[in-house]
C-alpha cells in the first residue's frame, strides 16, 4: 500500500510539474513575443520619423546601435540599404510578403522560420513619404530554440523537481499511512482514523469480543479440568500420538517420580513391564489393565486407546490399591481360617458319632467318647460365639448402650471368675489400682479383661504372676495386664491381634483357645475408642495396656 | 531424510530403555526367586533373558542400518557406537541373571542365605542396574559417575560374601555344595555390578565424548 500511495503521488506530482511547466513557458513565450513585435513597430515609426528629416546616414549610424536588422527597399523592391549585408548583394524583395503589404497599405509584417529551425524572424515594414519602405525585423529563438538552448538547466530542473516529487511524496506516503500502521488492534473502537476504515474496526472490535468471549470459555473448561484432574488421588497421565507424555496430573508425578514429565517418552517415565506391556498395547489399540508395585504400593493401571487420525494415543490412569491388595488377603486367610476353625471340631464330632452308630465302641468307652463329643461341641459353640461377638462389635450400633462402668470392679469379677484356673495353674493373680469409672459397654469391657487375663494365666510361666492395674493417669483411664509369661516375639508382635491369628501355628490343643481372644479385645477397644499398647520381651514376659 | 533418521533414533533410545527395563525385570525376578526359592518367578527369569537376546539382535541391526544409510556425525555417531557397547553389556546382565534362575532351580538356598551378605549385595547390584539405565535414559552425567564409582561397594560385598562362604564351610560340611553354588551367584552378581558400571561408562561416552578409564 506504501509503495502504491508513493508511486501514485510522485507521478502525479511529476505530471503536473511537467505540464504546468509546459504550459507557463509557452504562454510567456507568446507574451515576450508580442512585447517584441511592439518594441519593433515602435522602433520603426521612430527610425520612419527620423529618416524623413534626415538623410541616409543616419540609418548608417542608427544600425550600429541597434541589434535589429535594418533593410531600406525601394518602391521597386530594389535594396537600398541593409544593416546586416551589403545592399548589392541582395535581391528585389518586392516578394516578401510584409514589403508588399507596406507598399499597398503602408505598414506590413511577416514571421518566418529561419532554415534550421530553432530561430524566428519577425518582419516589420513600413512605407515611409519618399515611397521607399523601411523594414526592420528582429531574430528571436522560436520555443524550441528556447528548450534546445537551455537544455541543461532544463534538466537540472527536472531533476531537482524529481527530487522534490520524490522527497515530498515520501513524506507524504508516510503521512498517509501512518494512522493505519498507528491503529490499536486491541481496541479497534478506540482509534481515531480515516472514515472509511470505520465498517472494518466495528467488525474488527465485534470479532475481538467473539474470540476473547470463546478463550475464556476455553480456559473456564481447561481450569475446570486441571482442578478435577489435580485434587484426585488417582493418578492420570494423557499419552499423544508420538508416545510422548501431553499432560500428568500431580498425583501421576508423585507416582512416577518425576516433577515435570510433559513431552517424555513413555519409557522415559517408568521402566515396569507392568507399565509398559499395557501401554503398548494401547498404542496398538487395545485397553488392558495391569498392576505394578512402586514405591511399596500397589497400583492397578488401566490404560485405554484413544483413536487418532491413523495410530493411537493412550490415557492411563493409575488407582493405588494397597489397602484393597491388603484387605482382599486378610479376607481370603479368615474365611480360610474360619472354615477350618470350624471343620475340626465337627469333624471330631462327626468322628466319634459314626463310631458309636457302627457300634464300635465298647460300652465302657462310652463316657470317654461322650466327654470328647461335648468337649468338641462346646468349642465349636465358643468358636460360633466369639464370630459373632466379632461381628457385633464391628457393628457401630452398639455406641448406644454405653453406661458408666467400673473397671476396678469389673477386673475384680474377672479374677474371681479365672481363680479356679489360675490355681490349677500355679500363678498368682494380683488385682492394684483404685476404683476408675469409663463409658463403655459392660459384657464388652468384661470380655476385654477376661481375655487379656485368659492369655496371660494360659501363656504364663509355672509360679508366675498376672498382674492387673486400673488406674488414672492424666485424662485417661489406664489398664494394664502384665504376665511373667513366654512373651511375643517381635516377628508375632503386629499380628496377633489379627482374626485367628495364632503363634503357635500347630494350633495345639492343649491350650485350647479359639484365636479370636486379642482379636476381640482389639475391636472391643476401637468401639471404645482406646488405645492398646503392647510391650513383650521373648521369654520375659508381656505387659498388654489400654489407655480410654 | 533428516525426519526419518530423528524417527530412527528415537525407536534405538526406546528400544535401549524397553532392554534397560527386561534386564532390570531379569535380574529382580532371579534375586526374588533366589530369597523365596521361588520356581516360577526363576523360570520367568530365564524366560525374559531369551527376549533380551531378541532385542540385542534388533537393536543391533537397527545400529547398523543407521551407520550405514545415515552415517551420523559427532553426538549421533557417539549414541550408535555407544548404543552398541551397550547391548552387549545388557546382554551380558541378562546371561547372568538367568543363570542365576538357573542354579535357583536347582537347588534350594533360601534357608542358608539368610544370614549371608548375599542379600545386600543382590540390592545393591539391582540398585546399579536400574541407575544405570535411568543415566541413559535422563542422560544424566553425575548418576552415571556415581554408578561407575558404586562398583566399589559390590565388590566390597563379593569380598565380604566370601568370608561368609567360608566361614559356612569350616562351621559344617554339609553346606559345601550350596557354599559353592552360593559363591557362583555372588560372582554373577559381582559380574553384572561390573556390567552395569561399563554401561554407565558409555553413558558418559555418549554425552562427553571422552571414556572414563573404570
Amino acid at each position: 500500500m506504501k509503495k502504491k500511495v508513493f508511486l501514485s503521488i510522485l507521478l502525479s506530482s511529476i505530471l503536473i510539474v511537467t505540464m504546468s511547466s509546459g504550459l507557463i513557458i509557452t504562454a510567456l513565450y507568446k507574451d515576450f513575443a508580442s512585447e517584441r513585435k511592439k518594441e519593433l513597430i515602435t522602433e520603426c515609426s521612430y527610425i520612419a520619423s527620423a529618416l524623413a528629416r534626415t538623410d541616409n546616414n543616419y540609418l548608417i549610424e542608427i544600425s550600429k546601435e541597434s541589434s535589429d536588422r535594418i533593410t531600406l527597399v525601394a518602391s521597386n523592391g530594389t535594396v537600398l540599404y541593409d544593416s546586416f549585408a551589403d545592399a548589392s548583394t541582395l535581391g528585389n524583395h518586392l516578394d516578401r510578403p510584409e514589403i508588399e503589404s507596406a507598399l499597398k497599405n503602408g505598414s506590413g509584417q511577416a514571421t518566418r522560420l529561419s532554415n534550421t529551425l530553432g530561430e524566428r524572424t519577425f518582419y516589420y515594414a513600413k512605407r515611409l513619404s519618399s515611397g521607399n519602405v523601411l523594414r526592420i525585423s528582429t531574430t528571436t529563438k522560436s520555443i524550441f530554440g528556447i528548450i534546445g538552448n537551455s537544455s541543461i538547466i532544463i534538466l537540472l530542473i527536472i531533476i531537482f523537481a524529481f527530487a522534490v516529487a520524490v522527497v515530498v511524496a515520501r513524506v507524504l506516503t508516510k503521512a498517509i499511512v501512518a494512522p493505519i500502521n498507528k491503529l490499536n488492534l486491541d481496541d479497534p473502537l478506540g482509534n481515531n482514523t480515516y472514515d472509511e476504515l470505520s465498517n472494518l474496526l466495528v467488525r474488527m472490535n465485534k470479532q475481538n469480543e467473539k474470540i476473547k468471549e470463546q478463550l475464556g470459555a476455553l480456559s473456564e473448561k481447561q481450569k475446570e479440568f486441571n482442578t478435577i484432574t489435580e485434587n484426585m488421588t488417582e493418578s492420570l497421565v494423557i499419552f499423544g500420538e508420538n508416545k510422548h507424555v501431553l499432560s500428568a496430573n500431580k498425583s501421576a508425578c508423585e507416582l512416577f517420580e518425576n516433577s515435570n514429565p510433559k513431552n517424555i517418552g513413555y519409557l522415559e517415565l517408568c521402566r515396569e513391564q507392568g507399565f509398559i506391556q499395557a501401554v503398548e498395547s494401547a498404542f496398538l489399540g487395545e485397553s488392558s489393565i495391569s498392576k505394578i508395585d512402586r514405591n511399596g504400593k500397589t497400583y492397578q493401571l488401566s490404560v485405554n486407546p484413544v483413536k487418532g487420525d491413523n495410530s493411537y494415543a493412550a490415557v492411563l490412569f493409575a488407582v493405588d490399591i494397597t489397602e484393597k491388595e491388603q484387605s482382599e488377603k486378610m479376607r481370603r486367610e479368615f474365611s480360610a481360617n474360619v472354615s477350618h476353625e470350624l471343620k475340626t471340631p465337627l469333624t471330631s464330632i462327626m468322628g466319634y458319632a459314626e463310631i458309636m452308630q457302627n457300634g464300635i465302641v465298647k460300652k465302657d468307652d462310652f463316657p470317654k467318647v461322650i466327654d470328647q463329643i461335648y468337649f468338641q461341641s462346646k468349642r465349636l459353640l465358643t468358636l460360633i460365639e466369639d464370630i459373632i461377638k466379632l461381628s457385633r462389635l464391628d457393628e457401630e450400633g452398639l455406641k448406644d448402650e454405653f453406661i458408666p462402668v467400673d473397671l476396678y470392679a469389673l477386673s475384680e469379677a474377672v479374677i474371681t471368675e479365672l481363680k479356679d484356673k489360675a490355681e490349677k495353674n500355679n500363678i498368682s493373680l494380683i488385682l492394684e489400682g483404685n476404683s476408675c469409672i469409663v463409658n463403655g459397654v459392660e459384657g464388652t469391657l468384661h470380655e476385654m479383661i477376661y481375655n487379656l487375663c485368659d492369655n496371660a494365666i494360659t501363656y504364663n510361666k509355672p509360679e508366675g504372676s498376672v498382674t492387673v492395674k486400673v488406674s488414672k493417669e492424666d485424662n485417661h483411664v489406664l489398664l494394664s495386664v502384665k504376665d511373667t509369661g513366654i512373651g511375643i516375639s517381635l516377628m508375632h508382635q503386629s499380628r496377633i491381634f489379627e482374626r485367628f491369628y495364632r503363634v503357635d501355628k500347630s494350633r495345639s490343643k492343649e491350650t485350647g483357645g479359639t484365636g479370636l481372644g486379642l482379636s476381640i479385645v482389639k475391636h472391643g477397644a476401637l468401639l471404645h475408642g482406646a488405645e492398646i499398647k503392647l510391650d513383650s520381651v521373648l521369654g520375659k514376659g508381656t505387659t498388654i495396656s489400654i489407655s480410654f | 531424510m533428516r525426519n526419518k533418521f530423528d524417527t530412527q533414533l528415537e525407536a534405538l533410545n526406546n528400544d535401549l530403555i524397553s532392554m534397560g527395563a527386561l534386564c532390570e525385570d531379569t535380574i529382580a525376578c532371579a534375586v526374588k526367586a533366589l530369597m523365596n526359592n521361588d520356581m516360577q518367578l526363576a523360570e520367568k527369569a530365564i524366560k525374559t533373558e531369551k527376549e533380551i537376546d531378541q532385542k540385542e539382535r534388533d537393536i543391533e541391526a537397527l545400529c547398523l542400518k543407521l551407520l550405514l544409510q545415515q552415517q551420523p556425525v559427532a553426538k549421533d555417531l557417539r549414541m550408535v557406537s555407544s548404543a552398541l557397547k551397550m547391548i552387549t553389556d545388557m546382554g551380558r546382565i541378562g546371561d547372568q541373571a538367568a543363570d542365576i534362575a538357573e542354579i535357583v532351580t536347582f537347588i534350594n538356598l533360601s534357608e542358608s542365605i539368610n544370614n549371608l551378605h548375599i542379600a545386600e549385595m543382590a540390592e545393591a547390584t539391582i540398585k546399579m542396574v536400574t541407575e544405570s539405565i535411568d543415566a541413559f535414559v535422563k542422560r544424566d552425567l553425575k548418576l552415571a559417575n556415581s554408578v561407575i564409582d558404586y562398583d566399589d561397594v559390590v565388590d566390597d560385598l563379593f569380598l565380604k560374601t566370601k568370608n561368609d562362604l567360608i566361614y559356612l564351610i569350616t562351621k559344617d560340611k554339609k553346606y559345601g555344595e550350596q557354599a559353592l553354588d552360593l559363591l557362583m551367584i555372588a560372582k554373577y552378581l559381582e559380574r553384572i555390578g561390573d556390567h552395569a558400571a561399563l554401561i554407565a561408562g558409555w553413558v558418559v561416552f555418549s554425552i562427553t565424548g571422552t571414556h572414563k578409564e573404570i
